[in-house]
């Protein structure tokens, strides 16, 4: 939340004159009710939809949409992957914590491989989704990835993809100690926190590193510019 | 179709509900020509800078309301809110408020939302209760049956929800008996029964088939 309203400060941008889109889910309370804008907080899934119509009847809004990865990319991935196909001009801001949290810790289309959940108690067997990879091949046309744990570098893509006009998508990786973090040995949220630290990298950072050093690592950055 | 589009649209703005045009697939097969008008009616919602967006003094009106980017912060949530958006899931005032308030927007503009057609019903014994494709069907019966002297009419219903209890009732008070043709297992026949005190015969059909005109004949010759 922070962050948004930073870039938003930075940029001189007018929030009153913005529309924030959310869903359902912990993410989707960062912009509704708090923002000092047009909120819509909607149905499980459907942000994208509701933020294509309001755009629609309006291209001159700026329309930010903020959610989870369950919201965005598992019960909603359809209309992600359209969003992106047909580049409308929406920021999207993806909280990925890996599984669908506020609904009590089910597995998400990004849950990793192996992991506890409520519906995948023996391990999850499906592999998720590389949610920068998939909208960036289903057309979209600013896509970042970064840890709440790189703060600055946040920043400094959602002012990005605020100036951009086209598809923008973020992704964040943040932590939830609640629902993941306790099935999966990572109790603590300091220890959920530490881990993003060691595991996130930058693209200049991997050249040196082996193909076993490199297995646990997650790659940040933009993606697409 | 192009009629009750337009209308539905209107409704829709009007009374801020979402507003569904039931065609069915014959209806949605049918090629015929279109009569465009050279002007349309379009409603205009009301707007109220700084007025609640989600509540009203008066029973039965609608609020105002802004368009997003207007810089009303507007916040619209499909959770239980208040009269200006904010969401309250633990107040049973707001709660039972917010639910009297949609409903009553619906129950007390009934007369000018509900629209039907009338066929030959001022001297009719039997009269048709239909919807949809089938009254297309239902008239041609009634028309049919008035040139052999029968005194039949038809009740053609535009709307379905709010349904149009009050001319169901009145026909059913009217005439001795109603027919209800339709195409599926007697839902409207079941609606028709609750206000009329006649008896209300219903012809349903379920073969993937439009009810034709024999049909209905068919059923009227028994009764008649």
């Amino acid at each position: 939340m922070g962050l948004i309203l930073r870039a938003i400060d930075e940029l001189k941008m007018d929030m009153k004159k913005m529309l924030f889109v959310s869903g359902i889910g912990c993410a989707a309370w960062i912009p509704s009710p708090h923002f000092d804008g047009d909120t819509l907080h909607t149905l499980h899934g459907r942000a994208i939809a509701f933020a294509t119509g309001a755009k629609l009847f309006n291209p001159d809004l700026c329309v930010m949409v903020v959610s989870g990865d369950g919201d965005l990319a598992s019960i909603g991935g359809n209309h992600l992957i359209h969003a992106a196909r047909r580049n409308i001009d929406l920021k999207v801001i993806c909280a990925n914590n890996m599984i669908y949290g506020m609904t009590g810790g089910q597995a998400a289309s990004t849950t990793p491989r192996g992991a506890k959940t409520t519906t995948s108690e023996e391990g999850n067997p499906y592999r998720p989704f590389d949610l920068s990879r998939l909208v960036m091949a289903a057309g979209a046309t600013y896509v970042a990835k970064y840890s709440v744990t790189q703060p600055i570098s946040l920043i400094h893509a959602i002012k990005k993809a605020l100036r951009h006009v086209g598809f923008s998508f973020i992704e964040v990786l943040s932590p939830c100690p609640t629902q993941f973090g306790r099935r999966n040995r990572l109790d603590r949220p300091e220890e959920m926190i530490q881990e993003l630290l060691r595991r996130c990298i930058l693209e200049e950072e991997a050249k040196g590193l082996t193909e076993e050093q490199l297995a646990e690592k997650m790659i940040t950055g933009e993606f697409l510019k | 179709m192009y009629d009750l589009t337009l209308r539905a649209f209107n409704l829709s703005e009007q009374y801020r509900v979402p507003s569904m045009v039931m065609a069915d697939e014959a209806v949605g097969h049918l090629r015929e020509a279109v009569r465009f008008l050279a002007k349309i009616e379009v409603w205009d919602r009301t707007k109220q800078k700084g007025g609640a967006p989600f509540g009203t003094e008066e029973g039965g009106g609608v609020p105002p309301m802004p368009a997003f980017g207007e810089g009303e912060r507007l916040a619209v949530t499909g959770s239980t809110h208040d009269a200006l958006g904010f969401r309250k899931t633990d107040d049973p005032k707001v709660h039972a408020a917010l639910v009297e308030r949609i409903n009553q927007k619906i129950s007390k503009n009934r007369e000018s939302i509900v629209e039907t057609e009338e066929y030959f019903l001022d001297d009719s014994d039997i009269a048709v209760i239909a919807y949809g494709f089938t009254a297309r069907s239902g008239l041609y019966v009634v028309r049919r049956l008035r040139e052999e002297g029968v005194k039949i009419g038809m009740l053609r219903l535009k709307t379905l929800w709010p349904f149009p209890d009050g001319k169901v009732r009145e026909v059913g008070r009217r005439v001795k008996k109603v027919v209800v043709p339709e195409m599926n297992r007697g839902q409207v026949a079941d609606e028709a029964r609750k206000y009329c005190p006649c008896d209300v015969i219903p012809i349903g059909q379920t073969n993937g088939e439009v009810i034709r005109p024999e049909t209905i004949i068919d059923t009227l010759r028994k009764i008649v």
